[in-house]
Order: C-alpha cells, then structure tokens, then sequence
C-alpha cells in the first residue's frame, strides 16, 4: 500500500470511528435521546465501513500526495496558521493576533513588500474596527493574558 | 389585485420609503460579503432603531437589507470560495471556478440576474400563494416536516454523484453534529465531551466558514497563486446578466425549489440553494460540467435562495410562523408595531402589505442595479496573490466567527471543520451532505420524536399518513434512482440481444 493510500485509508477509517462512536452511545443510552443517534450513527457506520472496504480494494481512486519537502513545509503551515492565530487571538487578544498573522503570514510565505504589508494590515484592521465595533457596536476578543494584565493593574 | 398593487406601488414609492430601501440595499451588501456577519446580525441590531420608524418604512428596510445580503453573499463565494452567507455555499461550487478561468465578473452578473428572477418570482408566489396555502400549511404536522427532513437528506445521494457512500457517511456525520449540545427532546446535555460552550450546539457559521473559507485558504497558502489564473478579467458582469435568461428551464426550475421549501417553515434558503443545485446537475445532459463553472450551477442555487427567503413570509404574514430565520425577524418588527399576522393583516392593512410586497419587487431592482455597480471593485479581488488574500480573509473570517456568539470557542470550532474540509476535498469527500445534515438535523430529529408520540409510539402510524408516504416514497425512489436504472438499463440491454 502506497503513502497516498495509508492517508485515505487512516481517514476513512477516523470517519468511521466517529460513526461507531455515535451509534455506540445512542443504542447505550437509556432515554429516547439516544434513538435518533443510534439510527444515524448505525447508518452512517455502515456505509463507512463499505467505505473503507472500497478504499482498501482499490475502487476508489487515492489522492495524489507531494511528497517534495517544500509541499510538505506548506501543508504543515496551512494548518499551523490559523491554528497559531487562534491561539494568539485567545491569549493576546484580536488586535495583537490580527496584526502579527497580517504581518508575518505573507512574510513566511516569502511576499517580501513590507510597506505595501503595513498598509494592507492598516486597512484591514481599520476596515473591521468600522464594520464591527463602531457600526454594529460588537466586542472583538480581547485575549486572556491582556485581560489578566489590566485586571492586575486595576487591582495595584 | 390590481388595485392592492398599484395602492402599494404608490405607497413605496414614497421619497421617505426609496431612501430606506436604497440605505438597506447598500448596508446589505456589505453586510452580505463579510463571513459570518450576515442579515439576521444586522436586522437584529437595526431593529431597535425601527421603533420610531414607521411600519413601512421599518419593514422594507430590512427587507432590504436581507434581500442584498442574499444575493451579495454570493460574491465572496464566486471571488474566494468563501461564501458571505451561508444560503450562497452552494454558489462555490460552479462560481469559483468561473472566477478561476478569469470569469468572475460573468459569474457575478449570473448571480444577479438569478437572484433578481429568484427575488421578483419569490414575491409573485407571495402574492398569489399566500392565502390559498393557508389551509395547506395547516395539514403539515411533525410527521410531515421528518419526511420532509428525509427527502432533503436523500438528496445527498445525489448530490454525491460519483461518491455516493461518501456522501452518505458526510450527511451521517452533519446529522451527527448537529446531536451536540442539549437535546432538543428530553434537554439532556449529549456528545458535548464535558465542554460547556458545546452545549449550545455548532452553530452554522463556524461550520460553514471553517469548512468553505479557512479550508480554502489553507489551499491558498499550500498553491501560493492567485484566485484567477488569468492574469486579467474576461466578460463583463451585463453578459452574465443577459447568460441568465438563456438558461429559462433551470432558472425557473430552480426558483419553483426555492418557493416550495421556502413555504415551509424550518427548512429554508440553505437548504434549498442545496437541492436546487443538485436537481439540476442531476436534470443536466452534461453534469461532468458542474463543479467546473457551469453558469447553470451559479443560477439554480441564487435563484433558489432569493425565491425561498421571499417564499418564507408566507407562513410568516399568515400563520406568524416563520420560514426562516429573516422572516422571523421581520415578524418581530411587524409585531413591535402592534402588527398581528393572519387574514386580518391583508384587510385591515392593505397599504401596509402591499406596499411591503411592491417594495421587495423595487428593492431586488435596487440590489441588482447597486450589486451590477459595485461589481468591478469586488472582481479585481480575484488578481491578488494568495500571499495577501490568505491572511486577510483569515482576520475577516475569524472575526466574523467570533462576532456571531462573541465565543473564541468558535474559532477554534471553525478551524475544526476547516482541517475536515481540507482533508474532505483532498480525498474526494463531498462537505455539501455533511452542510445540509448539520441544517435539517434538529428539526428531523424533534419532528421524528413528535410524530412518534402522536401516532401512539407506532413507527408505522407515523408514517403512514398521505403527504408523510408521498414524500418518503420520492426520498427512497430518488436514492435507489441509480440502481433502478442500472437495472432497466441491464434489461434493455439483454432485450435487445
């Protein structure tokens, strides 16, 4: 079995866990919440499990995966990136997140024009400030460790 | 009615009214183009401010405001692959791809000139349906809305064309999500993991953008090219105005799946852009052309959305159930003004809802003109590098997810689904089953558990009711369709040797 097989065959098979799991714990539940799950979750593990079959046979076509070291840098960082982001957002709040992603993110992936940067940073900071919090008056994140920071302050 | 018409016809013609539905026409669009910043958002926070307003001239502003946003929604899809709205997801589909071979501003003049067709026919079936289907809204009980919930399902396996048991385990798995949270049945906290901000459930738009927009940027950032391939636009958006109206049968088709699930209340526009896509890609001689920028796969989920938005005021104007989530926000500023709905409203104010109906028909002229304008700026989006496009629709989206509930939890959710959309498309898993598995989810599984009390705890007393057998026998015979057919088609085959 070659590389690009083992990945659709390990998420076939995820998928299927998933189903197992939500028909396993519809048919053990005691009350009727659990009928509607135990029949979707059945289903769904059946046809997951055919799934896997058809994968393994070779019926269904695998995808394709680069194997060049480069692909593999960028695959990491298109999900490393909005992970990164988020936890930053949480942490240090929208504005601090916001800029640094902004900022870095092009640079990483080698778009070196940092005038023409700061100014699309600017203006979409600028942009969502209006859209959310002057017009529709919302809260954006303001970050655990910022949040922390001004409760210390108050508190001194 | 002709007179109802031209009493509302001059009614919304008024200076006072035009300048409120040009204002919510231009709100609406942008409103409309940012993630997760949709018109419920902006109705809901308009609201208010409406109290001082006279009743006309509150509604048609924000009916204004939703009809925009419904057809601006689609631009995002058309440009980015992200789709503004969660009723212009299926316009990815066919929309991107014509935006990709340099044709985004042919795509956005198909939307228009469908959204417009969708809005104008959505408004005559108001018009003309709304009483007549007063008597049947009232024989739909809970058993009919599960059948209903089924034949929507069942659509996956259509929708799934060449994936077929990958469709099914991805609707499985929508219904599946949408188990999260309190239980709608016995308000028993289910598959929540102990988190507590799961048990609110997963709400549509973290799931939506996570699995349209950051798994698309994730795709930007591994590509690293523009959105066009082209290095410059090709056709002008009036060309795809005009390419709409060649296309009569799909865009009429499409309008009357928009009118009919629009009417019933819980289903709504997302649910029918999705179906009006399928039939006709399934309607199709050529379906190899759907998900390559067929202009057809552009028109039947716009014209489809608009006509169902429009459609959901009728059992809002007459039974005060809405059929979505705008015409539950229109019956609030209806009620705010001591409006009540029923056959009293069509009598007692005549100037009021027919200046209303007349005004959503100058209101979808007003989006088409407005969005026909504005679209050279939004097209030239698509020359940009990945590079840029990336972390600035990562910003817009997140904070739109953010804003909806004000919970980072939901960011994280979105990036979720975002990796389960990445790997979904990587290894040739349909998301469009799991979308519309998270959207009829609830009201299946509370339909179901209704209808099983009423008939007693009978499965089969549930379903053996006229409307719940027709639209259960048309789920079953639309899945076993390709069998069927293989079959008949075998048989001929051995006829003729």
């Amino acid at each position: 079995m070659d590389d690009a097989k083992k990945s659709g065959v390990a998420f076939a098979v995820l998928l299927a866990c998933a189903l197992i799991y939500i028909a396993a714990t519809g048919l053990l539940s005691r009350s009727a919440g659990g009928l509607f799950p135990a029949i979707i979750g059945t289903t769904g593990a059946i046809a997951a499990v055919v799934n896997v079959v058809q994968i393994l046979m070779g019926g269904v076509k695998a995808p394709e995966i680069r194997d060049a070291r480069e692909a593999r840098w960028l695959a990491a960082l298109s999900i490393g990136a909005p992970l990164v982001y988020a936890v930053l957002l949480w942490l240090l709040g929208f504005w601090i997140a916001s800029a640094a992603t902004l900022l870095v993110l092009p640079w990483i992936l080698e778009y070196r024009r940092p005038m023409l940067l700061l100014a699309i940073a600017a203006l979409t900071m600028i942009g969502i400030r209006l859209v959310f919090v002057e017009v529709f008056d919302m809260h954006l994140p303001q970050g655990l460790l910022i949040e922390r920071l001004l409760d210390t302050d108050q508190e001194d | 009615m002709l007179e109802n018409l031209l009493i509302g016809l001059r009614a919304c013609l008024e200076p006072q009214q035009l300048l409120f539905m040009v204002l919510g026409t231009f709100g609406g669009m942008w409103v409309g183009v940012i993630p997760g910043l949709g018109p419920i958002t902006a109705m809901a926070l308009l609201i208010p401010f409406t109290f001082s307003m006279e009743p006309l001239s509150a509604l048609l502003m924000l009916a204004s405001i939703s009809a925009a946003a419904n057809c601006s929604g689609s631009f995002t899809s058309i440009l980015l692959n992200v789709p503004g709205e969660t009723t212009s997801a299926a316009t990815c589909f066919d929309g991107y791809p014509m935006a990709r071979q340099g044709r985004a501003r042919v795509a956005i003049g198909l939307s228009i000139g469908a959204s417009f067709f969708g809005a104008v026919a959505g408004m005559v079936a108001v018009i003309l349906l709304t009483k007549p289907l007063l008597a049947l809204a009232q024989a739909f009980g809970p058993a009919e809305y599960f059948a209903l919930a089924l034949l929507g399902l069942s659509v996956v396996a259509v929708l799934s064309e060449g994936a077929r048991v990958k469709g099914i385990v991805m609707a499985a798995l929508g219904l599946s999500f949408s188990f999260v949270g309190v239980d709608a049945v016995i308000g028993e906290a289910r598959f929540t993991f102990g988190i507590l901000d799961l048990q609110s459930g997963i709400g549509l738009v973290p799931a939506t953008v996570g699995l349209f927009a950051v798994s698309e940027i994730m795709e930007w950032i591994v590509s690293r090219e523009a959105v066009s391939r082209m290095a410059k636009l090709e056709g002008s958006v009036w060309e795809g105005v005009k390419d709409t109206f060649r296309y009569p049968v799909a865009l009429v088709r499409s309008t009357v799946i928009g009118i009919v699930t629009g009417i019933v209340p819980g289903v709504g526009a997302v649910a029918a852009s999705f179906l009006a896509y399928a039939v006709e890609k399934r309607a199709s001689a050529t379906p190899e052309r759907f998900g390559e920028g067929a202009p057809e796969g552009v028109i039947a989920p716009e014209s489809a959305n608009n006509s169902a938005v429009c459609a959901g005021l009728i059992p809002a104007l007459t039974l005060g159930i809405p059929g979505g989530a705008t015409s539950a926000l229109l019956l609030v500023a209806l009620t705010v003004h001591g409006l009540r709905p029923g056959a009293m409203l069509f009598t007692s104010q005549p100037q009021l809802i027919w200046g209303f109906f007349v005004g959503l028909m100058v209101g979808a002229l007003l989006f088409a003109a407005i969005g026909m304008l504005m679209t050279d700026i939004f097209a030239r989006v698509t020359l940009l590098r990945a590079e840029i496009l990336a972390p600035v629709f990562l910003v817009i989206s997140f904070a739109g997810v953010y804003a909806q509930d004000q919970r980072v939890f939901d960011v994280f959710l979105c990036i979720g689904f975002g990796v389960m959309g990445y790997f979904a498309r990587r290894f040739g898993y349909p998301v469009v089953p799991l979308v519309v598995g998270l959207v009829l989810g609830t009201m299946a599984e509370t339909s179901f558990h209704q209808g099983l009390t009423i008939a007693g705890g009978s499965v089969l007393g549930m379903l053996m009711h006229p409307i719940v057998a027709l639209l259960l026998t048309t789920a079953v015979l639309l899945l076993a369709w390709p069998l069927l057919s293989a079959l008949l088609r075998s048989r001929h085959a051995a006829g003729r040797a």
